[in-house]
């Protein structure tokens, strides 16, 4: 955000504004950053919307072409061959050097009774409304991009793995092999790709159009009928996911249309949002401190005033 | 549709780097067009689910079946147990720091108070509780540094004050706190130096430096910033979505007592190991450590029991897990040294007594950090565990679903759980 100061007037002033503006803005900064400009909605020529992913995993067909179009567009290194026997999943999670994951669920019928299937879906960032990997990093270096979404600079980024912690759906991972630079990474959005006015590639290849990319607001609404239109048909376990909010946590801009419980696709039921509260959590701890620090101080003199009298 | 078909516009600076690629966007033909694809359709009538399209709920297979097929459904629902959430990646590294530079905040907080409150009778704490919080201190921050992914950058978290996030707080709170215990230790240094050469007067730093008001700027200053340093690893902790830590409020006040307490015990063994001999009776200092050191004890008894009580079953690894062993010795070792502090011996077996109580806390405070730290890298390994965190609470109201309650077990599970979608109730 630029900030605009009332008492320097609106843009006039020249140089002393500006030499104040800096003082003013950068004052707390001991190196202060290279400012970039944010867009501003208001302004013409920026862009506006946010854009996200819907994936509807009733589309989904496992063909794991996401996973190979994310790794290739990004330049992102193999996971190895690793087989797990979790059905066709070998990859397990996302993380680091794995933007899109497509997750397998077997699930058998017993006895013979109704019918055994297949959950898919392909699990990305959920680029959270409210991110706690956002709020966590002391750097600076995970931010809100222009398109709205989650996006770590790598040339900021040291390595700190607070983002990895803060994360409820253990999305970021920290490269720690052994020639990776050890920052944090994760799903850009394909943001060089939107930056293009191209789709990510993950949505631009997927034959199904499980995976959908668009502005929130279309995909909002197209998500609630496509739910909507399920239920019609008799599929009445079709819920959004992510959609307008998971319990307490606010909405992802990744969100995902599921057959079943949540955690049968590894995702929370209710993602703790774990900023809540910090600063009563802050004024407890420094309190008890304080209150030690006191009786201390107590002590101190009581025992100081008795032994000198 | 227009957008699509036209070339790649490279109109950002920054996709220079970008031009060598070859286009991988070869699939066009499969990209479906979206706009304005998606038009409601009009209401119909619902379709009872048949039996070709309703889905059966697997029965649940006997544990005995469970363990030879690693594709049945387990108790509860998951995704092969694969854990939700990443391991934390805080090595060793930060448990030591945690506990080194909570020794160094609370050595350095005593060591004002003595002096503030007691003046010079205390003035052999004083020094020694200054020159133990620079002790501490000073491997802090190559240990933090260490751990970092890319240690040349650690400079980037004083790139932004942004005291939202702790780790940024706690970096500028111990650059802070770094100058005021740097300060201290300089005059300190000077003081007793001059005295044992007897040019104290010619001094000019000493004298700038024991200006009465310079001193009480410095302390009004650096006792809050050593409270911070104390208090922020816990507040940190608890700010992360880890099963063992998230949103406990217990943390904080626990590493803060941890952090008095065992600066405490630094100064007292070091006044011990720096004398000759012992006193017929028992010097002030200590008798003042003791005490302060007995109150800190109970504080962080009390923050682990409320830790361990608010975190319930997500504390299994200190229960009964690998961290299990930590977390006993802690409370073990912490009421031992107090048996033996308070223990009335003779003078002649006073002062071993005295330092083994206090290696024995000092172990204790160690170990509290082990434990916390890596008990939060078993909690997030645990599958049950990392569900956990993110399950509402037994019984408790669904937000945003009046009269319904949390689902207890799979088969009571319904879509609407997460507030989305029952038929009839969707928005459009």
């Amino acid at each position: 955000m630029t900030l605009q100061l009332p008492i320097l007037g609106d843009g006039r002033g020249g140089a002393v504004r500006d030499a104040v503006h800096d003082v003013v803005e950068n004052f707390p900064n001991a190196f202060p950053p290279v400012r970039t400009e944010v867009p501003q909605p208001d302004r013409p020529g920026d862009l506006k919307r946010i854009m996200g992913f819907f994936t509807d995993t009733t589309l989904c067909i496992g063909c794991k072409a996401c996973e190979v179009a994310c790794k290739q567009w990004n330049q992102l290194p193999s996971d190895g061959l690793d087989f797990t026997g979790y059905s066709y999943d070998n990859t397990k999670h996302l993380g680091a050097t794995t933007w899109r994951h497509v997750a397998f669920k077997e699930q058998i019928a017993a006895d013979g009774e109704g019918q055994s299937r297949w959950l898919m879906m392909s699990d990305v960032c959920k680029h959270c409304e409210e991110a706690p990997c956002q709020h966590s990093c002391p750097t600076g270096s995970i931010v809100y991009n222009e398109f709205g979404d989650v996006y770590v600079q790598n040339d900021i980024c040291n390595g700190c793995g607070y983002c990895v912690a803060a994360c409820p759906f253990g999305v970021l991972g920290r490269a720690e092999e052994k020639h990776d630079d050890g920052h944090a990474h994760k799903c850009t959005l394909c943001m060089d790709r939107q930056a293009a006015d191209m789709t990510p590639a993950c949505a631009k290849v997927c034959p199904t159009s499980s995976i959908q990319f668009g502005p929130i607001e279309d995909l909002r609404a197209h998500a609630r009928q496509r739910v909507r239109d399920l239920q019609q048909r008799g599929n009445e376990r079709a819920y959004l996911y992510g959609c307008d909010s998971v319990g307490d946590y606010g909405p992802l801009n990744a969100f995902f249309l599921l057959e079943d419980h949540p955690n049968e696709y590894n995702l929370p039921v209710s993602p703790p949002q774990p900023f809540r509260g910090q600063k009563t959590r802050y004024a407890v701890s420094i309190a008890m401190g304080a209150a030690l620090a006191g009786a201390a101080a107590w002590l101190f003199g009581k025992e100081g005033g008795r032994r000198r009298g | 549709v227009a957008k699509d078909k036209k070339d790649v516009p490279y109109e950002a600076g920054w996709t220079e780097n970008l031009r060598h690629r070859p286009d991988p966007n070869r699939v066009t033909s499969l990209q479906t067009d979206m706009t304005g694809r998606f038009e409601p359709r009009p209401m119909g009538e619902v379709i009872p689910p048949t039996p070709a399209t309703a889905y059966a709920r697997p029965g649940l297979a006997s544990p005995e079946a469970r363990r030879h097929d690693p594709q049945s459904t387990p108790a509860e629902p998951s995704y092969y147990d694969v854990p939700m959430l990443k391991q934390p990646v805080w090595k060793w590294q930060i448990a030591t720091y945690f506990y080194l530079g909570g020794l160094s905040a609370g050595a350095y907080i005593l060591s004002r108070v003595a002096e503030r409150a007691g003046g010079r009778r205390y003035e052999d704490l004083t020094r020694v509780g200054s020159y133990v919080a620079m002790a501490g201190l000073i491997p802090s921050p190559p240990l933090l540094i260490w751990d970092l992914g890319d240690p040349k950058r650690f400079h980037h978290m004083l790139r932004v004050w942004k005291p939202s996030s702790p780790m940024n707080f706690g970096t500028w709170s111990i650059v802070a706190y770094s100058g005021m215990a740097t300060f201290e230790v300089v005059r300190q240094y000077l003081s007793a130096r001059g005295k044992r050469i007897g040019a104290k007067e010619r001094n000019a730093l000493l004298k700038v430096m024991n200006n009465g008001v310079l001193l009480a700027a410095h302390d009004a200053a650096g006792i809050p910033f050593a409270l911070m340093v104390a208090g922020y690893t816990g507040v940190l902790l608890s700010c992360t979505s880890n099963p063992l830590w998230c949103k406990n409020a217990w943390l904080g006040p626990l590493f803060s007592a941890s952090a008095v307490s065992t600066g405490a015990e630094a100064i007292s063994l070091a006044l011990d190991v720096t004398t000759r001999g012992e006193p017929r009776t028992e010097s002030a200092s200590h008798v003042v450590l003791r005490n302060v050191d007995t109150l800190a004890h109970a504080a962080e008894m009390a923050c682990m029991a409320g830790f361990m009580k608010s975190a319930g079953q997500k504390a299994k690894t200190l229960r009964e897990g690998r961290m299990s062993g930590h977390h006993r010795f802690a409370k073990t070792a912490i009421v031992t040294s107090e048996i033996l502090k308070w223990l009335p011996v003779s003078r002649r077996y006073r002062k071993p007594v005295r330092m083994v109580a206090s290696a024995l806390g000092l172990a204790a405070g160690f170990s509290t950090r082990w434990s916390m730290v890596f008990g939060g890298h078993e909690a997030a390994a645990d599958p049950h565990t990392s569900r956990l965190v993110s399950r509402p609470k037994e019984g408790a109201a669904v937000s945003g679903q009046a009269g319904r309650t949390a689902p207890a077990a799979r088969d009571q599970w319904q879509p609407a759980d997460v507030r989305m979608s029952a038929p009839g109730t969707v928005a459009t």
